[in-house]
């Protein structure tokens, strides 16, 4: 597909490593070889066979570095797999038809999903509009949901025993319709499994692995430990609507690789930003794991060059996605996350996304002028510029006309654009209607869709309690650095960095996961209650919890080659003031609680984070908390790949100027703006705005009051020269 | 002896009385001009100055989407730290109005209405308090109210507000608006008086008020709301919460107005204000010029069982639609009473959820209209009658103004989608005691968001999608629930025919079943309507929803014997309420009524059963097309009875396999057997009408329409 870039290297390993992220429509991948060299190579996602794609990259890699693959592949040590396509396969619903087993009288619990399932997902602007409020297709049709006469109690007590006879009689009414799958999630499981293993044990006696096959039985208390029926139950059921997907193609995908020399582990990069093997991931760990990938990645840049506050931003051609980084925080995870339309239990790095893209249609607005997005011309028939049949006014659009983008240059000149037809488009829907320029309708279309996008990154920088200006925008995607200073702008933020391997950024990110289990419970476990003047009483069950969790994870470990010394945990816990619902995470600064010093401590934790994040207005300490989910997060610390220094060679920029064109960037007539290849710029290369920073796959904007500077590790950091 | 001095009445003398008859009120009572105002406020000069100021269009774009994501931006954050169950769940709303106090801009998720009615709010500080020596109108003040006589819904709506300022000037106000759940009500617990007479039966009643400076709340008076009410680590936690939320909105505004300025600021506030309204306008002038008319009946005044009537005529020209209400219900001696600018402000409910979601939620929704609210009747109250409960006669009038309102514009162009009303009720539980883990709580819970969709002109409705005030709502999940309150779920499920037929059907609710369960210090209550007369109608030929009785039962043997009678396998539990109160499986008092009880002490081991209701349903139900009524029949949306007498529909029951031929052939013969029941117009009103209600019929409101509208 593309070139293979290589970087020469100065860190030499025994092994090769291989990083890989397959999306949608590109697998990429970026390997270091055993004497540090740095391959990143593209290919198109081939989803009949996802090995096809994988090794065309493989072999790029290997070709460039004067070898076959299997010689390739025999040589490396660990290849790291991060794929979306767990949630292609959601989007287009191309699971097994599931049936779900829950308590009799909440059969309607997934249905309903908690009134707002229609919501959940959406856009914000789409959740205004009742009238056309519609669920999304479930996953589990309403007529394979079946109800077990049973009940235990938010004590873990059996309320209504379970009678075996009517286990027997759901089940086969389910086997009647054709289900492959069962997903079984009875009310308080996570407190007392009894029920829900009693139903395992009667669906594998009277259905054995010969009648089924290898269709699951998913218990919803072994993937969380957490409160809460409707999320469990879709946890359990995604879980389930994906393990055909993890069962049959990445394992031929591991087939393929073994078959082709490579011994190690094939590791499945999780959406919890750990990593681990195949049989260690369950299917709903891989989704999304590719934008985390990423995230992750930014952790690493963060903690190498000294950022303690980083906003990730990834513009695309439909969304943008956002996702902070916050060194020493759990702020950063979502413990309640939404998957394609469904709520579900897991911890998972939270990242965001709205529909600003490249492909995003302008549109007039009674109320602001212009409003851009969420709609989107996509790639098909994408901007009028593709001359693909589009006709509506893209932001792609807008930048060719004000000459941020070059028709001849886009996409490495592959994709040459049609400047007229984006005139035409523009001027027809936004120019002409407005009685304004051409060129001044661009101007405004970009203005709005980098605002739009500057208050997504604000809403989710304030919602979680910092100062946007506190942070540093790591801008990525084919799109995000050619927006990057717009959007920065309007959040007043201190810093722009393109990091290099932008193009590949998620694979490169994966380089530096570690293997990684978390393990949640949730409790009703009262700190304190200043009614009763009580400090928490049941201090052997909290430490119990995390003894077992510890277990666990010696276990878990163990079977992946890990002793105890190799293991490093750490407790977090999620905490509520009474009468709240909402729970804050801390990261616990004991492990047990031994005496009333260890409880302090939680206590003053809990407080001074409930604080920061909101305030000491908000605080009201009068009110008692509780523990609501005991969670033990134990890993495989590894080192970080070290960013590889290059020296400045001490040229000007220049170097790598390639020439001058006209861009608007506000005013009424145009600017002689630079051009300049980015590929060819070296560290300590300095530029100032306004200029064009040109690669192949993504172009870089020096909006004018901004400078921008190539480091030493490849990291072009662009400032804006009167800011603070 | 001396003469006394001759005087005159010069200016002297009538400044003096002046003052002395109309400057020293007894009180600062509610403001009738204040509240009777929907109109905008002219513009400032300096709203003036600040639009000149801004020569960029796309600046105000900018000033809208940095509002915008500050508010959402705190709403989040005092859902999350809000004690009030009902903000957590989505009954709350963070705006910003101008500094005049019209409500500019509001989150688009909450309770969209706050926008339309809290205006008069800080008007009242602007007023009264600005200049009054003893209270005044500083940087840092907190302002707070929750008395719906000065402005608000109702009194368990709080509104706390911050004056926002920047270089010493009055920019703006800042808002946050959240339902608690406890007002110390003398009677009844929850927030919601049932059983009320007057006002003063309540609870706390807190007209605009300062209660804090230099962003201190004053202790000493949030002790004294503490005292009123039955929770007061409820308020302490969420008068908090709110001045949190408000004062992180401040703290953005102000890094906005020094990155760009005040003036982008105030003129944003005013064009969105003046953009809605225009909008507004300019899509109604599309309908159709025309009178349009809706009735809809409540079914009880809370205390004993009447039907009074809600009356909606729409009379639309040009730009100009005029709301009248004028043969509704005289107002009464109940809670049920609602005040005039609640009334407009359900109005503009409709228009922000059902018609035009994609505008910004603002005062210039009310301001689009007109209204001609006739006086003395349930739907414009006086400041001396009970008022907790209006937004029960708010929701039935909503079917009303829905029906009309779609009949209005259904032929229209335009954004909206016409539609069957939305279930518009809260058969909800409330309540109240000590918990199993020993915390005093009174609140309601969040049953209420699971109101079924109305049935559109083009789809079925959706399922338990949400109440008409606050489009995306959530009623938690049980776990969570049980784990902190003493209940035990039975059921939540959605049983058959609890919503409205059509050609495209209404969505459906659930019935909820709960127990007390594990204290014996707890009370229950509930305050809604739809026992007897449904709460949605139908459009166009669709069914309205069906009643929703209350049902409870007192077990014989107390908790015990439901313990024994739940360990051996609960024998005979249908999970459905008429079929428990036909078949008792479980021994003891089965009671069924209208879902209004004062939420009093219940025992351990009673279970309450209760229904929300279905949206109404759209066009005759012989059009829907016979697969889709099948596939309703099939998972238990519809009975047997149902399928076969309102959509003709034929299946073998064995198979559950619709029979074509057979459902067109009786829908033939249906249609068939209407024109034979036919009757000619004139005949149909001579045997339908009648001069008066029937004797037995509690009935309040006009029997006819006005002269005239007959």
């Amino acid at each position: 597909m593309n070139a293979v870039r290589r970087t020469p290297g100065n860190s030499p390993s025994n092994r090769a490593e291989i990083n890989v992220d397959i999306g949608g429509t590109f697998t990429d991948c970026l390997a270091t070889d055993r004497d540090g060299t740095v391959y990143t190579a593209k290919a198109l996602t081939t989803h009949h066979d996802l090995s096809v794609g994988f090794l065309r990259a493989v072999g790029d890699i290997a070709a460039a570095a004067g070898r076959d693959t299997d010689e390739l592949l025999a040589g490396t040590g660990a290849i790291r797999y991060a794929t979306t396509l767990g949630t292609n396969a959601l989007i287009e619903r191309t699971g097994p038809r599931l049936g779900l087993i829950t308590t009799r009288g909440h059969t309607a619990t997934v249905p309903i999903g908690r009134c707002r399932q229609w919501a959940d997902g959406l856009p914000a602007a789409a959740t205004r509009d009742l009238p056309r409020a519609t669920r999304p297709q479930p996953l589990v049709e309403p007529e394979r949901i079946v109800g077990l006469t049973e009940r235990i109690d938010s004590a873990g007590r059996v309320v209504i025993p379970l009678d075996p006879d009517e286990i027997r009689d759901r089940v086969l009414d389910l086997v009647d319709q054709g289900v492959r799958g069962f997903v079984v999630c009875l009310l308080n499981a996570h407190l007392n499994a009894a029920h829900e293993q009693l139903v395992r044990e009667i669906v594998e006696h009277e259905y054995p692995d010969s009648y089924l096959g290898r269709f699951p039985t998913i218990l919803s208390h072994e993937v969380s430990g957490r409160a809460g029926e409707y999320a469990r139950s879709m946890t359990a059921t995604i879980d389930a609507y994906l393990h055909r997907f993890t069962a049959d193609r990445l394992s031929a995908l591991r087939d393929e690789l073994r078959a082709r020399g490579y011994l190690g582990e094939l590791l499945m990069v999780h959406n919890s930003g750990g990593m681990g093997g195949l049989a260690g991931t369950s299917p709903i760990q891989t989704v999304h794991a590719g934008p985390v990938s990423g995230l992750y990645g930014s952790r690493h840049i963060a903690r190498a060059r000294g950022l303690d506050k980083i906003v990730t931003t990834d513009m695309g051609g439909t969304s943008f996605d956002v996702g902070i980084v916050v060194d020493g925080s759990v702020r950063f995870y979502d413990f309640h996350p939404v998957i394609d339309r469904w709520h579900v239990q897991l911890p998972m790095m939270d990242i965001s996304a709205i529909g600003a893209g490249g492909g995003s249609i302008a549109r007039l607005d009674p109320i602001s002028g212009i409003a851009v997005g969420p709609e989107s011309a996509g790639s098909t028939p994408g901007p009028a510029c593709y001359g693909q049949g589009g006709t509506e006014p893209t932001v792609t659009d807008a930048n060719l006309i004000l000459g941020h983008l070059a028709a001849d240059t886009y996409h490495g000149g592959r994709l040459p654009l049609d400047l007229r037809r984006a005139e035409r488009a523009v001027e027809r829907r936004i120019a002409g209607p407005l009685g304004i320029s051409v060129p001044e309708a661009a101007h405004r279309i970009r203005r709005i869709v980098d605002e739009t996008m500057g208050a997504e990154i604000f809403k989710g920088i304030t919602t979680k309690g910092y100062d946007p200006r506190e942070f540093t925008v790591l801008s990525f995607g084919g799109g995000g650095p050619l927006h990057a200073c717009g959007y920065a702008a309007a959040l007043d933020a201190r810093e722009v960095v393109v990091p290099p391997h932008s193009s590949v950024f998620s694979a490169a990110g994966a380089a530096g996961l570690e293997r990684l289990h978390i393990y949640e419970q949730s409790v009703w476990m009262v700190l304190f209650n200043p009614l009763t003047k009580q400090l928490l009483t049941d201090v052997d069950g909290f430490n119990a919890i995390v003894d077992g969790f510890r277990e666990r994870a010696l276990a878990d470990f163990a079977g992946q080659g890990h002793g105890p010394d190799d293991i490093v945990t750490a407790v977090e816990l999620d905490i509520r003031a009474l009468g709240q619902l909402d729970v804050v995470t801390v990261a616990s600064p004991v492990e047990r609680i031994t005496g009333r010093d260890d409880l302090v401590a939680v206590l003053k934790t809990y407080f001074a984070e409930y604080g920061d994040r909101f305030g000491d207005l908000a605080l009201t300490r009068e009110v008692g908390v509780a523990i609501d989910t005991v969670r033990v997060r134990a890993r495989i610390p590894r080192p970080a790949p070290a960013p590889r220094a290059r020296t400045a060679d001490g040229s000007d920029a220049r170097t790598a100027l390639r020439g001058r064109r006209d861009c608007r960037w506000g005013g009424a007539e145009p600017v002689t703006t630079d051009v300049y290849a980015y590929p060819a710029l070296t560290p300590g290369h300095r530029i100032a705005g306004p200029a064009i920073l040109e690669a192949p796959d993504t172009t870089i904007v020096v909006e004018p009051g901004w400078h921008g500077e190539l480091d030493t590790h490849g990291f072009f950091r662009m400032r804006r020269e009167d800011h603070r | 002896m001396s003469t006394p001095e001759t005087t005159t009445a010069g200016d002297d003398t009538e400044a003096f009385l002046d003052d002395l008859l109309e400057n020293r009120p007894v009180m600062y009572g509610p403001d009738a001009e204040l509240t009777g105002e929907f109109r905008l406020r002219p513009r400032t000069d300096r709203e003036d100055e600040a639009l000149a100021a801004v020569t960029d269009p796309t600046d105000l774009a900018v000033g809208l989407g940095r509002v915008e994501a500050v508010l959402e931006s705190s709403m989040q954050m005092l859902q999350q730290i809000s004690a009030s169950s009902a903000a957590k769940w989505g009954d709350l709303i963070v705006g910003i109005y101008t500094r005049e106090g019209d409500f500019a801009v509001a989150t688009s998720g909450g309770v969209n209405m706050f926008s339309a009615t809290t205006s008069p709010v800080p008007k009242f500080v602007n007023r009264y308090w600005a200049d009054e020596p003893t209270v005044g109108l500083a940087e840092g003040d907190v302002f707070y109210h929750n008395d719906a006589n000065y402005g608000g819904t109702h009194n368990p709506d709080h509104t706390l507000l911050l004056p926002l300022y920047w270089a010493g000037e009055h920019i703006a106000w800042i808002g946050a608006v959240v339902h608690e759940g406890e007002n110390g009500a003398s009677l009844d617990q929850g927030g919601l008086a049932v059983r009320a007479t007057t006002k003063y039966a309540e609870g706390v009643r807190i007209p605009p008020m300062k209660i804090g400076e230099g962003y201190t709340l004053r202790r000493d008076v949030v002790n004294m709301f503490q005292n009123q009410v039955r929770d007061p680590l409820l308020w302490l936690t969420d008068i908090r919460a709110k001045l949190a939320a408000a004062r992180a909105v401040e703290r953005r505004m102000h890094e906005f107005m020094a990155e760009r300025s005040p003036e982008l600021l105030i003129a944003t506030l005013r064009s969105v204000l003046e953009n809605t309204e225009a909008e507004v306008r300019r899509r109604i002038s599309a309908w159709p010029d025309g009178t349009y008319r809706g009735v809809h009946f409540g079914d009880t005044t809370l205390l004993e069982e009447r039907l009074f009537k809600l009356n909606v005529e729409l009379d639309k020209r040009g730009d100009t639609l005029t709301v009248r209400t004028a043969g509704s219900a005289p107002a009464i001696d109940r809670a049920l009473n609602t005040q005039a600018h609640f009334t407009r402000a359900m109005v503009a409910n409709l228009f922000m959820n059902f018609l035009y979601g994609d505008l910004p939620r603002t005062a210039g929704f009310i301001a689009a209209l007109d209204y001609d609210l006739e006086p003395g009747s349930i739907l414009t109250a006086d400041t001396e009658h009970p008022s907790s409960l209006s937004l029960t006669t708010m929701f039935c009038l909503n079917a009303a103004l829905h029906q009309a309102v779609t009949k209005a514009m259904f032929s229209a162009p335009g954004p909206a989608k016409p539609m069957a009303p939305w279930y518009a009720m809260i058969p909800t539980l409330q309540y109240g005691g000590l918990t199993q883990h020993m915390q005093v709580t009174a609140n309601v819970s969040t049953e209420m968001n699971a109101a079924g969709g109305g049935a559109r002109c083009d789809a079925d409705g959706e399922h338990a999608a949400g109440p008409v005030f606050a489009p995306v709502s959530d009623w938690g999940e049980m776990e969570t629930r049980e784990s902190e309150l003493p209940l035990l779920g039975l059921w939540r499920e959605i049983p058959a025919d609890n919503h409205g037929f059509g050609r495209f059907r209404g969505g459906a609710s659930v019935e909820w079943a709960y127990m007390l369960y594990g204290s014996q210090m707890f009370g229950f209550g509930i305050t809604s309507m739809g026992g007897r007369f449904p709460v949605t109608a139908g459009m166009f030929g669709g069914y309205g929803g069906s009643c929703t009785p209350l049902t409870r039962i007192r077990p014989d043997g107390g908790i015990e014997a439901v313990r024994a009678w739940l360990a051996g396998g609960a024998k005979g539990i249908t999970y459905d309420g008429p079929s428990m109160v036909v078949d008792r499986p479980l021994p003891g008092t089965y009671e069924v009524g209208n879902p209004v009880q004062p939420a009093d002490p219940v025992a351990e081991g009673d279970i309450w059963i209760q229904r929300m209701g279905g949206g109404g349903g759209y066009g005759d139900p012989l059009e829907r097309d016979p697969r889709d009524a099948m596939t309703d029949l099939r998972r238990g949306l519809i009975s047997p009875e149902v399928a076969r007498q309102v959509y003709r529909l034929v299946w073998d029951p064995q198979r559950m396999e619709l029979d074509g031929a057979a459902t067109e052939a009786a829908r033939t013969a249906e249609r068939a057997d209407r024109i034979a029941r036919g009757r000619r117009y004139d005949d149909f009103v001579a045997g339908w009408r009648a001069d008066t209600p029937p004797e037995h019929l509690g009935f309040l409101g006009a029997w006819e329409w006005p002269e005239g509208q007959g």
